[in-house]
């Protein structure tokens, strides 16, 4: 039997399942909560107090970190390296100068000023931080300002994941776009997951057949706002500082791990179409699935695996 | 004899001169020479070149008429059938 939980955390709905009783899963499921609440205190950009805000502030000196914002900081590196840098956390300050200075809720009921005429775009210098892991310091360059929104949020997925999974062996974790799936659900090959129509989420466009390991989805219809009369989204091409102009609404990638599904899911939706064979092909098993603006799915001869096929 | 003491001198000094320069031009035409810490590329010898595997191109997973999924969503231009119930959980952009 699958028992459902869900709730509002980070920006966003978590969505938990797992196989059990309700009994033996309600204090999973508790945990879980208080899990996310927690990581939503260390690692948001919008509260003041919380780690991530304080080590923006110290960038320029050494920082020292949890074991968790050190850990996260060392997988953001990584994957930024692992894409070319078309996967990049440090884009906080363009963010901020396309509007997107507060929380979705508050943009929408306060809509972003007409933008200042932009300056020459500066890129931030994230491959130059350091981290000690022995000493647990990270050296963020000046001018360097972290958004780990979308990573922090796979990163929490998977660690909730494990936690659930003390009380159940088959279990899901949903956190926004990103998803950690463990073990099998009783009898069957794959999860079913609906994968959302990007032009009307009300609608689910594929049902995908998911084997255990993470599955994220970036897309550019969602957290959008007007900036005066410009219309923008919040996946930034760091290479110009803008939001992206990508040929897809939507890229869905599986990996086995979180992050890594989280970083390609953005790489592959702001590089090239033509771009993204070469790019997935980094790693190992990956999988994705892109969605165009006439609703048609793409991706590599294997994504077709991840379609379901009704019997 | 203080003519001759200083033609004595000059030899003596010019020759000493002379033996210390070639002393020197030896040693050094001998030591070690410096060479570069790293290499940039391996030794031809042992540097095979093998071809990368093939990069597969994009396909188009379903196509506007009868798809593989569009039975299930009646996603495109179709309707949603009426039997369709989409699991519960859900892949969305964030």
């Amino acid at each position: 039997m699958m028992e459902y939980d869900e709730f509002l955390a980070m920006n966003t709905t978590v969505q938990v399942a797992a196989e059990g009783s309700a009994e033996r899963l309600r204090p999973g499921f508790e945990i879980v909560r208080r899990y996310v609440a927690e990581a939503e205190r260390r690692f948001s950009r919008f509260i003041e107090e919380s780690e991530l805000s304080q080590l923006n502030h110290a960038a320029g000196h050494w920082f020292k970190a949890s074991p968790e914002l050190l850990g996260l900081v060392q997988e953001s590196l990584a994957w930024h390296d692992r894409t070319s840098g078309l996967f990049d956390p440090s884009l906080l300050e363009a963010l901020r100068q396309v509007g997107y200075d507060r929380s979705m809720a508050e943009l929408r009921e306060r809509p972003a000023p007409t933008p200042v005429p932009a300056m020459e775009w500066m890129r931030p210098r994230l491959a130059d931080t350091l981290v000690d892991l022995e000493r647990q310091q990270i050296l963020l360059p000046e001018g360097v300002q972290l958004d780990l929104g979308g990573i922090a949020k796979g990163w929490v997925a998977a660690r909730a994941t494990e936690m659930l999974g003390h009380f159940t062996d088959s279990c899901v974790v949903s956190s926004g776009g990103d998803m950690v799936l463990k073990g099998l659900p009783e009898g069957q090959p794959s999860w079913q997951v609906s994968l959302e129509d990007p032009r009307d989420a009300s609608r689910v466009l594929a049902v995908l057949e998911v084997r255990p390991g993470s599955l994220a989805t970036s897309s550019v219809t969602k957290r959008r706002w007007a900036q005066g009369d410009l219309p923008r989204h919040h996946i930034l091409d760091p290479r110009s500082g803008l939001p992206a102009e990508s040929e897809w609404l939507s890229v869905t990638v599986w990996t086995e791990t979180a992050t890594g599904a989280e970083a390609f899911a953005k790489a592959l939706l702001i590089a090239d179409p033509d771009e993204a064979a070469s790019l997935s092909s980094r790693v190992e098993g990956l999988r994705f699935i892109a969605v165009r603006a006439d609703g048609s799915l793409w991706g590599l001869p294997l994504s077709r695996e991840m379609l379901h096929v009704p019997a | 004899m203080f003519r001759l003491t200083k033609v004595f001198l000059r030899v003596w000094i010019t020759a000493t001169s002379l033996a210390t320069f070639g002393l020197g031009w030896a040693a050094l035409a001998h030591s070690p020479k410096p060479a570069p810490l790293f290499s940039s590329q391996p030794a031809a010898a042992s540097w095979t070149a093998s071809p990368l595997p093939p990069i597969p191109s994009l396909a188009q997973l379903q196509t506007g008429g009868p798809s593989i999924s569009s039975g299930i969503t009646g996603s495109l231009s179709m309707a949603p059938s009426a039997n369709f119930s989409p699991p519960p959980i859900r892949t969305r952009g964030s």
